[in-house]
């Protein structure tokens, strides 16, 4: 069966002010279907960047990239089609409703039933009663249920979710994470980049330490403790990254 | 597929600007201003060129006094009239037989004509204003027109590379080029949208301007407005690249406004780019339709070179 997410050997390089960054060094990653992967790592340390290569924003130096075995190199769009990406920021039009914005991208992508599905969607993310309001005018948690009523409406194999949990409160955490294990439930691949190692240990499979670009431990929770030595993933990620910046 | 997409997104972000009322606040100012500047513009040099008719007399009672009065001006005595032009209390005087002026205007020649009257001149100065005839005013409205597209060019510029550099650092633009839809689709929508906006609001401004000075053919001066807009709309796109979050605006902003500031100064120097070009036409009396035309291809040029430029081979 065809892997929702492969990576081999990604590249990428910037050119800082003091000369190339490696901001994503020969990192090599494989989410299979119902699994949540966290990627984490301290600020800087390649996860933003990773899933812009993966999100198709960002063009690798190198390496390669197959969402459910398309090429995102050879068939972009194609790849596209088949993932929803989540930045950290809601990326919502301030003056667009909920309903607008999910509809519009039913549409874009091509759903049948777009209006539907729209409904369908908010639904699920219990956001109809503020479906007709500005985006402009939600509280932060009420944004992050419309941005993944828009994720899932084209009921992509593979989310991509960069901090998908910041700046929201307990209860906003709590419901986002359910959403999150009832796409793992699913069937769904989900790739979330996150620094908060308590949501992530309640809601990965595996997880990926990245430093400087790269992986410095993979593994179920459970086994990425016993590599670091530690009794949690807080001092498993200052056991295996240091405590400063990478 | 996706051009049904290309639509949904383009017609979702028409609402968008049309929902926001900075955009709105900001389309309306050009709108206006232009207009508003011309009609106070005449309005004080309507003032200007009518100064005050009072003339100093030595005597108000006298026949010559009657006679100027009768004339419309409004005599006023003093007794010695120079020394009422030298002290700036009046711009014309006589004492029935010398005319003091300190007035460069129509009504210094009004008073010698009205003087000679009544001394019964040998001859007599017939002053009569004419009003300037209709080809003239055409012409002063055209003049007002080129400043006017002027205005909406270089507000195309700051819309459409604002509205990408904002979207950018909203993280918006990011979720739509994540759609599967070409790279360029997303920034040709923002174009396409930010011409559909200005495009009438600078039609507007000219129907204004028609009614308040009317000019000679006035759709070239929409034809050439157009596609100068929807052309400077395009090297917003095009050099917004990395505008907003890494770059910030006021670099790419330089850029576009020495870009289309050039081109309003050499087009008028350079034959073959002032008959074809839009915008380096703007300040001519070109033909607009291939302006219009160039103008209008200019966007998936301008959304082409956003993508490039951003570095997306997609």
């Amino acid at each position: 069966m065809t892997l929702p997410l492969v990576v081999k050997d990604l590249r990428k390089r910037y050119q800082g002010p003091d000369g190339p960054v490696d901001a994503v060094a020969g990192l090599s990653l494989s989410v299979a279907r119902g699994e949540v992967y966290g990627l984490l790592g301290p600020n800087g340390a390649g996860k933003t960047t990773t899933l812009r290569c993966l999100a198709t924003l960002t063009r690798p130096d190198s390496g390669t990239v197959h969402i459910q075995g398309v090429d995102r190199i050879a068939d972009p769009l194609g790849a596209r089609s088949r993932i929803a990406y989540v930045p950290a920021e809601a990326g919502l039009p301030e003056r667009l409703t909920p309903r607008e914005v999910v509809r519009l991208f039913a549409s874009i992508q091509g759903v049948p039933s777009p209006r539907e599905r729209a409904e369908t969607c908010l639904d699920l993310l219990s956001a109809l009663p503020f479906a007709d309001t500005p985006c402009g005018d939600l509280s932060t948690g009420m944004k992050r249920r419309v941005v993944l009523a828009r994720a899932l409406v084209h009921e992509p194999p593979l989310l991509l979710l960069d901090e998908p949990t910041d700046g929201l409160d307990v209860p906003g955490r709590r419901d986002v994470l359910a959403v999150i294990r009832a796409q793992r439930d699913a069937g769904k691949g989900v790739v979330l980049s996150s620094h908060i190692m308590g949501e992530v240990e309640k809601v990965v499979d595996r997880v990926g330490i990245v430093a400087r670009g790269q992986l410095v431990a993979e593994g179920t929770v459970r086994e990425v403790l016993d590599i670091a030595g530690a009794k949690d993933l807080d001092d498993a990620f200052v056991a295996l990254v240091g405590s400063g910046a990478p | 597929m996706i051009l049904r997409a290309l639509l949904h997104l383009t017609l979702a972000t028409c609402r968008r600007y049309a929902r926001e009322e900075r955009v709105l606040r900001s389309v309306v100012w050009p709108i206006f201003l232009t207009p508003v500047t011309l009609v106070a513009t005449l309005a004080f040099l309507t003032a200007a060129r009518s100064p005050d008719p009072t003339v100093a007399v030595p005597d108000v009672t006298t026949p010559l006094a009657a006679d100027l009065a009768e004339a419309g001006f409004i005599p006023v005595a003093v007794p010695h009239p120079r020394d009422a032009i030298d002290q700036g209390q009046t711009v014309i005087a006589t004492d029935g037989e010398v005319v003091w002026t300190s007035a460069h205007s129509d009504i210094t020649l009004r008073l010698e004509s009205a003087v000679r009257t009544h001394r019964g001149s040998g001859w007599v100065l017939l002053f009569q204003r004419t009003p300037p005839d209709e080809q003239v005013l055409r012409t002063m409205g055209g003049l007002t027109l080129r400043p006017l597209a002027m205005l909406f060019v270089l507000y195309a510029l700051v819309f459409s590379l604002g509205a990408i550099s904002r979207d950018r650092d909203a993280e918006i633009l990011d979720v739509e080029l994540s759609l599967p839809l070409p790279g360029w689709g997303p920034v040709l929508a923002r174009w396409v949208a930010a011409v559909l906006l200005l495009v009438p609001a600078h039609g507007l401004s000219v129907g204004l301007m028609q009614v308040i000075m009317p000019a000679s053919d006035p759709v070239q001066f929409l034809l050439r407005g157009t596609g100068a807009i929807a052309t400077a709309a395009a090297v917003g796109i095009a050099i917004a690249g990395g505008a907003g979050r890494r770059q910030g605006f006021s670099g790419p902003f330089a850029v576009g406004s020495i870009l289309v500031a050039g081109a309003f100064t050499a087009g008028p120097l350079i034959p073959w780019a002032r008959d074809v070009l839009p915008v380096f036409n703007v300040f001519t009396d070109a033909p607009g339709l291939s302006s219009l035309l160039i103008g209008l291809a200019s966007g998936p040029v301008g959304a082409w070179l956003h993508t490039w430029r951003e570095g997306r081979v997609r």
